[in-house]
Parts: C-alpha cells; structure tokens; sequence
C-alpha cells in the first residue's frame, strides 16, 4: 500500500499541470485515458499495483463535470490536439514511430487523432510509471483495432516494451519527471533496485500480452527491434534489376508460406499456358526487358479496353485481338510443338510483364479498376481460347472449394435447375452443377443464371468458366490494393518509378480525357443552349427536350445533361442560370436546397476535397451512358439506342427530322445488334453529310478526326465545327483531344 | 404548406373528392355534437393538413375529450393537466414543431432498441460507434457523419467501462455525446443512418485513407411513386389502401426471395412514413456484402427494367428463373384481385392500348381491340379474359399461328409488369446509402415510421399508422390501471428500466400507453432475435478463429474489483 500516495501524486500532479495548458479544458480523452488505465489495472488484478480508488472517482469526477460542459466541436479537437503535440513533442518523437526513433529523427507531426493514441498512451503509462506492464496488453489491442492499417509488428512493440523507450525515459523530463525519478520512486516504495524492476516488469508484461493473446512475442525471442525491411543494403547492378515486390509485412503465419525464404527459387515453372499471377517473379531481368515486355503488355491491354468500348462482342474481340496477342504476347499452347524452353520463356515473359503493370497501375481506384477489368477480360478470352484438356488441367490446379451437387439434391431441385440451365427436358444429364456461397458468383447471380437456394448458388457446367473468371478478378483487385500499400517503398528506386509512372500515363482513359479547352465554341451561355441543342447526340437533344417539356430532369438526367453542358464549355454561373430558369416551376427557395449544390458539385465547386481539386466529374462517355445506371421509370438520361424500344426510338428520331427510310433501317439493325454507338455515328453522318463531303473534299479534317464517335461531346463538337465550316475555315479546327483508344504507344 | 401536402393529408378518406368535402366541413365542425371517438379521431388528422395557420385553439373541436360538449372553452374544461401542450393543441401542431418532436424522442422513440438493433449486442462496440448518422435539421440543413459510442448517457457503471475499454469505445475519443442528447439538442426533422466505417466518422479527416464504409445492412425501397403508370387510384405522392395492395405484394415478393434464395432472416421491414417502404437486411452476412455483391442482389430481384421510354419493361429469359416462377406463384391471385378487379387499369381504350402493345401477335390485337371498341367500359377483368377466348377463336381462323407458348409468356410478361415489385435499386446497390431510420416522424404526414410485421402484412393499413400528435395526445389521455400516474410521467426514456432495476413494480414506459406499441414491441422481438444469432455467431467465431477472447475473459479475475 506504500505506493499509493505516491500514485495519487502523481495523478493529481498531472491533471494539475494539464490544466492550465487547456488540455482538460474540453472533453478529452486524455481525462479518460487514466480513467480507462485505472480500470484495466483493477482489472489485471495487479495486486502488487492496486490504484488508490479515491484517484479514480476523482477522475471520474473531473471527466464527468467536462464532459457535461458543452459539446465538442471538431475544430476544439483540432486545437486540443495541437496543444497536446506542442507540450509533448518530445514524448511523441520518442514512442510514434518505432522505427524513426532508432534513426534519431526527429517524428513529423502525426495525422493525429489515432494516430496519436498510442503516443499518448505511453505517455500516461509512465505517468503510471509502474503501470507500463500491465497496460500493455490494452495497448496492443488498441494499437489493432484501431490504427490496423498502421499497425507495427508485434515484434516491435515487444521490443518497445523491452527496450529504451521505458529505459531511456528522457521524453519525460517535460511532465518534470527526470529520469531517475521512477528509480527513485520504486526505490522508496520498497520495490527492488530499478534493474531488477526492469526485468521483472519486461517479464510480466510478456506474460499479460500473451495471456491475452496479444501477439506480442517474448523479449528475449526476439534479440533486436526488428527493422521493417527496407531495400536490401546491396543495390544490384544499375542494368539488371533484382525484382523483389514487397514481401508481406505481416500475418505472416507459416513459414513455409513465406515466399522469399528459399533463395533459390528463382525460375518458376509455368506447367499451363494460363496463370492466376499468385506468385510473383523473383528472377532478375534487365531494365529494358522490364519496359519493353510492359509495353507489349500495355498495348494488348489498351486494345482490349477499345475493344470494349466500342461495343464489339465477346468473338469478335477475340477476333479482333489474334493478331495482336500472337505479335507482342504470344503464348504457345502445351500441344504446340515448340520446344518446352521457349514455352518457359513466353510464359514468364506474360508473367512478369502482369507484375510489372500491376506496381503501374496500382496507384488510384481508377486505374486499378480498369486494369483488373482489362486483365479479366484477357484472362477470360484465354480461357475459352485454351484447349479442353488443358483447361481442365488449369481448373483443377487452382482448387476451388466448389462442391459437387450430389444426386439426391439434384432430383430435389430438378425443375429448378433444369429452369436454369436452360435445358428442356431430356438434355439434362451433361449438365453437371456445383454448389457455392453465392457470393462467390455475384455476376451470374446478377443475372440469374444460377439457382440460389439459401445463400448457396448451384452453377451449372457451362457458367463454371465464368466462376474461374470471378475468382481471378477478386485476387487481382485484392492484390491490387496490396500492391497499392507496398508501393511507396519503391519510390526510393529512381530507376524504375519513372517507367512506371510513364506506364500508367500512357493508359489514357477515353471518359476521363475530354477537354474542352481547345474548342472554339461561339457562344456558350445559358440563353444559347436551345440554339446549340442542334448539334446535340440523341440522348442530349432527348434530355433537353425533357427538360424544356416537363421543366424537371431527375437527378442521373441533370447529372449527364451538367456534365455534358460543363463539356461543351458551359461556365458554372451560366449553368446555374440555365437551370434556374429551366426549372421555371419551382420556386428559389426549392431550386436553392434541392439543385444548386448537386449543380455546383459537378462543376467541383463544392464536395470532398478530391471533387474539388478535380474540377468535378468529367463529362459523361458513351461507354459510360451505356453501361451504367440504365433509366427507370420517368428517368430521361442513357442512351436512347439502347434504352429505348425500337418504336420509341424511331420515333425520336423521326421528331428529328431523320425520315431517311435506310437510316432508320439501319439503326434498327444496329440496335438489335447491340451496336449503339454506330446507330449513333450512322445518325451523325446522316445529319452531316454534305459537310463531312466537303471537309473530306478540302481536307480540312483528317480522317483521324471523323473517326467512331464514342464521346457525346465529341459528338457535339464535330457537329458543331462541321456545321460552321465556314466560320472557321482558317481557324485550326479539330484538334483530336478525344482519344479514343488507349495509349497505344511504345 | 404546398398543395400536395394537402391532399396528402386528405388521404386518409380515400377517395379525394370525399376529402375535399370534408375538409370544407372542418372549420364549422364545432358546433357538432360530440362524435364517437373515432370519427373525431379521423377528423382531426385534416386538421394538421393546415397547420401552418394559426388557428385559435378554441375554435378547434374538443377532439381530445370524450363526451364533452363544452366546446368554447376546452382548456377551461379539460382537468387539470401536468403536461403543458394541450391534446387540441397537439392535433393542431405539425409534425414537425419542436415542441412535438421533442416530446416524441423524449417520450417515445425506442432509443434503447434502436442502439442494441444497430449495434447487435447490449455492449457498446464499434458497430454502434463507427455508424454514420445523418440529421435533417429543422432548417432542413443536412449534418453528416454523426457518430456515437451509445445511443443514451453514458452510464458510469464499472462493468460498463470495463467493456467499452476492451470494445475500444473509450478509443473513439470525442465521441462523448449520445445520440439522444444530441438528438434533443439539435431536435432533428428526421434522421438517417449509414454504414459503420471502418474508422470513427467523426475522425474521417485525420486518417482519410483508411476511411471507408465497411459494413451497412442491405436495404430496399419501395416507393408507390414508381408505380403511378399502373395504378389508377392515386399519384404522385398520396396512397390510399388500394394501392398499397402493390405494396403489400412487393413485400410479399422481396421477403420471399431475400429469405429463400439468399438465406437471409433478419429482415426488417418499415414503413417511411408516406408512400413507401423500406427493408432492411440485419444478417451479418448481409451487412458486409461490398458494393458488387449488392449490384448482383439488386440486378437479381430487378425484372422491371427501363424508363418511360421503354416499351416493354419485362424481358426474361425463357425458361423463367425459379425465383420467377415464385414470384408469379405469389402474384397471381393479387393480380387478379388487386390489380384487375380494384385497379381497373385497362378500362379506356386509351389504356387497353398499353395492354395490346405488351401482347406479342398484332392480328390477336387488331380482333381484341374491335372487340373492345365495341363493348366501351369493359372491365379489365373482362378483358384479361378476352385475349385467351379470341386467341382461340382466332387462332384457328386467320390469323397465322398463334403459339400458346408465346402468349402465355407475354401473359406472364403483363402479370410481372403490373404486379411485380418496383424497386428504387440505387438504393440497395451501394454501402453508403444513407436511409431514413426506423420510428422517425415523416416530417410531412407525422406519420411515424413503423416496422411492418409480415406475419399480418394483410392487415397493415398505412394509413392507420398513428402519427406524432395522436400518440402524444394518447399519453395524455392514458388511465394507468392504479393510480400511479405521475410516477410512470417521470419514467419518462427507453432507458429507464436499465436504471431504475431496483424499484419493485416495473414502470410502464410511455410508448407503451400508445397505439405505438404494438410496433416497439415487434421491433423489441426482432431486435431480439437479431441479438441473439449474432451472440451465437460471435461465440462460435471466438471459439475458432480468435481463441484469444476467450482466454483473455477466462483470466480476468475478480470483477468484483472493479467497484467504486
């Protein structure tokens, strides 16, 4: 019991120093901090240590009265935490950051909130002085589940319990608590000498962390703080390159998983023509052959991506890509007579050419969505490309846990099932299914090509391909984000940072690279938007003519329709105005609350701080209008070619003056072959015709620029520039800012 | 107030033109003789349709006073009343004044089930503290990104602090406000409630890359909006019990296959207060499905698909899906019944075009429509008929061969279009989609939000939903059995039975002296249930997957320590 004055001292002495610094001025978890301590050592049944239990209603008190005070604005937590870093930087740079410290650098200012907890809670464990052990085991846990992404290794902090951050103590002379003052402390207490105390406490804490699980290893099993790996001290030789991607950093269970271990695993076998990219290559290859296989790889990729948006299906895709594929990726089947070494070579040319792309495109959600999309669609095509047996061999290889549908549940189910396979009766017997978590399948059971049975989906043999393809997908985009969170550590490579930048800024998205600047748009104001709506896409002049008929879109209508408006260089004030007075129903007040923040967001007025620094969404490709959210009922956005029904569509554009009876065939006939974009561009050279003659005839516009419209404000643009041939015979028109495929360059 | 809110408000009767009248007759129902209760009960809804008017209470009828035929000077005599707000005063009250709003969430809101609801056990957790709240002020100014560690003081018990230590409430720093205080504080119009993040939403900007939704149950929406092309009786935002019939059968459908097909139990359904429902999702799994996973429910449950535009709306595959062929199963009587006979929808020859366009064979049309231009007013019932007698008679003479086949698929096609559910899928497509929380007041109606029981999802009337000022004026109006009466005022919030254990007789809360409830009380069992699958589950992900837990529970010696 002789500790307890000397703990309450303590207690008092710091909510007293804290005082006046304004730290308990407001709500603060700094009170609650030792109130939570003195819980936790009740708790721990630390016998030796009991907490006097005046100090804790004393703490209650004082956080109870605070806390009833008044609310906490974020902007007081802002403050609050400023102080709290000023009056213990010193504290801070000694516990943040493990690693830093060990380099004797000073910690930058943390993020702080969480960030700053376990700085801070190391600092009222030595306030605690003789609590550090037994809070450690709530430090740990704090430290997961709060800051996880962050989270340090066990190890490290086994060797921060260790090792001097308690031992050193300097970071405390701020609270006027020197060094020596704990030894002296426990000396008085009847403790024994502070070495001893040391070691014992050390001895302790492990016990507590790993009764309560906490991961934390033994001190002395682990003889050094282990440094987080950094480069390998040895840089290798500036033109062969050592390719390490970052080795996990934790939860690293079984040592035989860990992938680096065996040094001499340099060359992987590649038994299939496909690969799943689960492990990443360890062989060195040399900086060109790093760029040049990415680019191969590139160029497949940004191809696909074309194909895709302009609406080619899947076989002509494949078509489309043979030639490609056998010129810069070419991959020989198992059957092929080829010898076994140049298969290899191919094979692991596609591998580390996917790893390369991966560290590139790895960066922003964006690019790490459409390059899992991209190599989805890859990896499906090779799939169905590959033979029967070998495909075979592949599926088996990766061991999915798909069960089999045994015979008792498939004559439960049998018209069900056979609904689903889309079999009439009779044909039945070659279907074989397989039972999985549904979620294993969204997109079959999106579209209800499977039969869903409390939570498990039955698949049936010929969409198991399309299982394959899903569990490809889902390891990429997890990996891809792995890869996201290991990349910085490359940024100290000045080799290969600029190839991979130059990599990713070559994958050049159509939708995202429309600009405007370059136009020369006569009059873009609010009072001239029905004269340019004479040059709108179908699905714009449909939008409009909503608009001027119902003085109401809903909110994907105003969205597209702002968006495109922004495009074509409408400013944000004309934009306002355009709505205000289009909406002529509703009063100042309604357009006020319920439209213009919607409106000034799109044009990155206003929003998160990436909305803002963006300039808002970019207008609206034709990929995007017809793929994503399709109209519902009284909805006017989308693309009328796809969304309408051929009576409605022909119709619209019968109302806009296109009576051509070829046309109409014909972009009935591309309707129905799901080729909207060229029902769209048939329309526009209908319209234009006369001046795409003459801009041919002149050579004004190169054939580049009259390309597949695939934009709706490429769309507008053209029309536009085309029908003021005139105008700006001399101007330099037409500049292809649309790019319409993706950097195709190498 | 606008013009639709007052035919909003005239729902309650049905039929418009009857509403009209009687709100023409409101102003000089005073000098009636008193009415039975009900009538009264009704009338009064009218009278919050114009309540943004100050009328002097007294010209109000005495609605609140069973039998008193004084009706000049109702506060005069009325008994002497402890709460200040008189009950004519209420009804006139809209349903958003702040008197009234702070009355319900002090008095009736279910605080206590709402918290353990969202955060699936009795012990704060982060399922709790890391929710978004989002608030509609009364200035209809939006807050977001509200968060809590509970939803009510925070109760200083020792065992309570032990385990907010461990489930690292205490780590969310600043969140030191309960929702119900701030609730009362800032006394909200509404609010609504988003995903749990994967950080303290109130923290979002110190770590804002790892801050993300991570788990929210999976919801639904139904609005009656989407169904105006087909429903005769209202548009636009008023319903009345025909039209609630679509309801009722999307319920009927949606539960069917959420509970079937995806093996999901706790599904809770709610009204929202005018014209809608809403549904959510409780299951664990349910509740971290990520955006694609919600994309693949949403697109599995759509069948309607297209914009006004669109001409036929149903496109299936053939053989129908068996969730297809369920859902017909369950829609084929209402189509009959609720659609055909109550809704008429194909009585003009203007509206029996739209049900020829959706029929595949134009000589079957071209017959059916002589034979209905010569029968004008034939009933849609009628006509659903015709077209497989005339394709029959047809079928032989004439016109080229009809496939059975093929019209019974579009028969199928008319029976999705007209009675199969129309969802607002947005809303169930992504985890960040704020909705409005249960037992809200909508702000327009003063209708609250209820769960709706599916066991008698026949017998929910939404337009029997009691609003905010019925129930307060029901408070009032209770009689306690004994005589206990200014006691159980005092037992005023949900939580008051968590305080006051040691008391002997338990203190009937105010929700229960209310028509509200029956819905707290089904609310309380889902919640239950809810609660105690999720026990189950954490028990058995202990036992497997974190061994840890369990040891460190079994070491934690003497409890008994933690007193002070």
């Amino acid at each position: 019991m002789a500790v307890l004055p000397a703990a309450q001292t303590v207690f008092e002495s710091y909510i007293r120093q804290a005082q006046p610094r304004g730290i308990l001025a407001s709500p603060s978890f700094l009170v609650c901090w030792p109130l939570a301590l003195a819980a936790q050592a009740k708790l721990s049944a630390f016998e030796h240590y009991p907490l006097p239990e005046n100090v804790i209603v004393e703490a209650m008190r004082q956080y109870k009265d605070i806390w009833r005070e008044e609310p906490i604005s974020s902007a007081n937590q802002h403050v609050r935490h400023e102080r709290h870093q000023t009056a213990h930087c010193k504290a801070e740079s000694k516990t943040s950051r493990i690693s830093k410290i060990s380099r004797g650098r000073p910690c930058p200012r943390g993020p702080g909130g969480f960030e700053a907890l376990p700085s801070l809670f190391s600092h009222i464990l030595c306030i605690f002085g003789f609590q550090v052990a037994c809070a450690v085991p709530v430090l740990t846990e704090m430290r997961c589940w709060l800051i996880a992404p962050t989270l340090q290794r066990p190890q490290e902090w086994a060797g921060f319990l260790r090792g001097d951050q308690i031992t050193g103590q300097e970071g405390y002379h701020l609270q006027g608590k020197p060094s020596k003052r704990r030894g002296q402390e426990s000396t008085e207490i009847g403790r024994p000498q502070s070495a001893e105390t040391e070691s014992h406490m050390t001895e302790t804490a492990y016990l507590i962390a790993s009764q309560s699980g906490g991961g934390i290893k033994h001190p002395q099993s682990t003889p050094q703080i282990p440094q987080p790996p950094r480069r390998s001290p040895a840089k290798p030789s500036m033109n062969t390159l050592s390719f390490h991607p970052k080795t996990k950093k934790r939860n690293i269970i079984d040592p035989r998983r860990q992938q680096f271990v065996d040094a001499t695993f340099s060359h992987q076998a590649y038994p299939f023509r496909l690969n799943t990219y689960k492990i990443p290559p360890v062989a060195d290859i040399t900086i060109e052959q790093f760029e040049q296989w990415a680019i191969d790889r590139l160029r497949i990729l940004a191809e696909l991506e074309a194909c895709s948006f302009r609406n080619k299906s899947p076989p002509e895709t494949a078509a489309h890509m043979k030639p490609l594929l056998d010129k810069y990726m070419h991959l020989d089947s198992n059957s092929s007579a080829s010898g076994l070494e140049r298969l290899q070579a191919q094979r692991q040319k596609d591998h580390y050419s996917h790893f390369i792309l991966r560290l590139a495109f790895c960066q922003t959600e964006d690019l790490r969505r459409r390059f899992s999309r991209v190599e989805s669609t890859l990896f499906r095509m090779r799939l169905q490309d590959e033979t029967s047996d070998d495909r075979k061999g592949f599926v088996n290889s990766l061991a999915l846990d798909w069960k089999d549908v045994d015979e008792e549940e498939r004559a439960r189910f049998q018209a069900e099932l056979s609904a689903v396979s889309g079999v009439r009766k009779g044909g039945e017997e070659e279907v074989s299914w397989k039972k999985v978590e549904w979620t294993r399948v969204p997109e079959l059971v999106e579209q209800r090509r499977v039969f869903l049975r409390k939570g498990k989906a039955y698949v049936p043999s010929k969409e198991q391909a399309a299982m394959v393809v899903a569990q490809f997908t889902l390891e990429l985009d997890k990996n891809l984000e792995k890869t996201a969170r290991g990349l910085p550590r490359l940024d100290e490579d000045d080799r290969l940072t600029p190839i991979l930048n130059h990599l990713s800024k070559n994958f050049i998205t159509p939708d995202s690279s429309f600009s405007s600047s370059q136009t020369q748009i006569g009059e873009v104001s609010a009072r001239n938007i029905d004269n340019l709506a004479q040059h709108y896409p179908m699905c714009m002049s449909h939008l409009h003519r909503s608009l001027r008929r119902d003085a109401h879109l809903k909110h994907y209508g105003r969205l597209q329709y702002s968006l495109f408006l922004k495009g074509i260089g409408l400013s944000l004030e004309e934009c306002l105005i355009f709505w205000r007075s289009a909406f002529h129903k509703i009063t100042d007040d309604t357009f006020n609350k319920e439209y213009r923040y919607n409106v000034r967001h799109v044009y990155g007025d206003v929003g998160g701080d990436s909305n803002r620094r963006g300039g808002g969404y970019s207008p609206f490709s034709c990929q995007k209008l017809l793929t994503e959210h399709p109209p519902g009922p009284g909805e006017a956005h989308g693309c009328p070619y796809r969304h309408f029904d051929v009576e409605n569509l022909t119709a619209l554009l019968q109302s806009s003056a296109i009576r051509d009876r070829a046309v109409l065939n014909g972009v009935v006939q591309d309707k129905e072959n799901q080729k909207f974009h060229m029902a769209c561009n048939r329309v526009f050279e209908h319209l234009h015709k006369n001046e795409i003659k003459r801009a041919k005839d002149e050579g004004i516009m190169t054939a580049n620029q009259l390309e597949t419209i695939v934009h709706p404000n490429e769309y507008f643009k053209r029309s536009y520039l085309l029908k003021h041939l005139d105008d700006d015979t001399k101007k330099k028109e037409g500049d292809g800012d649309v790019k319409t495929e993706g950097g195709s360059q190498g | 107030m606008a013009d639709p809110e007052v035919k909003n408000e005239a729902s309650p009767i049905g039929e418009e033109d009857v509403a009209m009248e009687d709100i023409a007759e409101a102003p000089t129902a005073t000098p009636d003789p008193p009415k039975p209760k009900e009538e009264v009960r009704l009338e009064d809804l009218f009278a919050d349709s114009d309540s943004d008017e100050e009328f002097p209470a007294s010209s109000r009828p005495p609605a609140a006073k069973n039998g008193n035929s004084q009706d000049s000077q109702p506060e005069a005599s009325s008994p002497p009343m402890t709460v200040p707000p008189l009950p004519s005063d209420i009804m006139d009250m809209k349903a958003s004044d702040p008197e009234i709003m702070r009355t319900f969430y002090q008095r009736l809101f279910p605080w206590r089930y709402l918290f353990q609801w969202l955060n699936h056990s009795p012990d704060p957790s982060t399922d709790f503290g890391h929710r978004e709240f989002a608030f509609t002020l009364q200035n209809d100014a939006y807050l977001r990104y509200q968060s809590f560690p509970t939803h009510d003081l925070y109760v200083f018990s020792p065992l309570l602090l032990y385990r907010t230590q461990r489930s690292s409430i205490l780590m969310a720093p600043l969140c030191l406000h309960s929702l119900r205080k701030d609730i009362l504080r800032l006394m909200p119009s509404r609010f609504e409630i988003g995903p749990i993040y994967t950080l303290n939403p109130r923290d979002r900007k110190s770590n804002p890359k790892s801050f993300r939704p991570s788990q929210k149950e999976l919801c639904f929406d139904i609005d009656l909006t989407d169904y105006d092309s087909i429903r005769t009786c209202c548009s636009a935002a008023s319903i009345c019990r025909k039209c609630w019939s679509f309801m009722t059968m999307a319920i009927k459908v949606l539960d069917s296959s959420l509970r079937e097909d995806f093996g999901f139990k706790h599904i809770l359904w709610v009204y929202s207060g005018r014209r809608g429902a809403h549904a959510w999702v409780c299951d664990r799994s349910a509740r971290s499905l990520d955006d694609p996973k919600r994309r693949a429910i949403a697109g599995y449950l759509e069948v309607i698909k297209g914009g006004s535009q669109t001409g036929k709306k149903v496109n299936l595959w053939r053989p129908l899906h068996p969730h297809l062929v369920r859902s017909l199963e369950i829609l084929k009587p209402h189509f009959q019944e609720d659609v055909l006979a109550v809704q008429n929808p194909w009585s003009g020859s203007q509206d029996a075009e739209k049900l020829l366009r959706l029929l595949p064979d134009a000589a079957l049309n071209e017959s059916l429509r002589r034979k209905w231009d010569y029968a004008p007013g034939r009933s849609s019932v009628s006509k659903w008929n015709d077209i497989d007698s005339v394709a029959k008679s047809s079928g032989g003479g004439g016109s080229r061969k009809l496939d059975t086949r093929t019209l019974l698929e579009a028969k199928q096609d008319v029976v999705l279009e007209y009675s199969y559910p129309r969802l607002d899928i947005e809303v169930s497509k992504k985890l960040n989609h704020l909705l409005k929380s249960p037992f809200v007041v909508h702000p327009g109606t003063g209708r609250v939000c209820v769960p709706i029981d599916t066991k008698e999802l026949e017998e929910f009337d939404p337009l029997g939903v009691p609003t905010v000022q019925e129930l307060i004026r029901e408070i009032d109006e209770w009689e306690p059995p004994g005589n206990s009466r200014h006691d159980s005022d005092r037992e005023d919030h949900g939580n008051g039975k968590a305080n006051g254990s040691g008391t002997a007789a338990k203190p009937i809360q105010d929700w229960e002296k209310t028509s509200l409830k029956p819905y707290i009380e089904h609310f309380r069992y889902f919640v239950a249930g809810l609660m105690k699958d999720e026990r189950g589950k954490h028990k058995e992900k202990d036992g497997q997957v974190r061994p840890k837990r369990e040891r460190e529970e079994a070491t934690v010696p003497g409890s008994d320590a933690m007193e002070f």
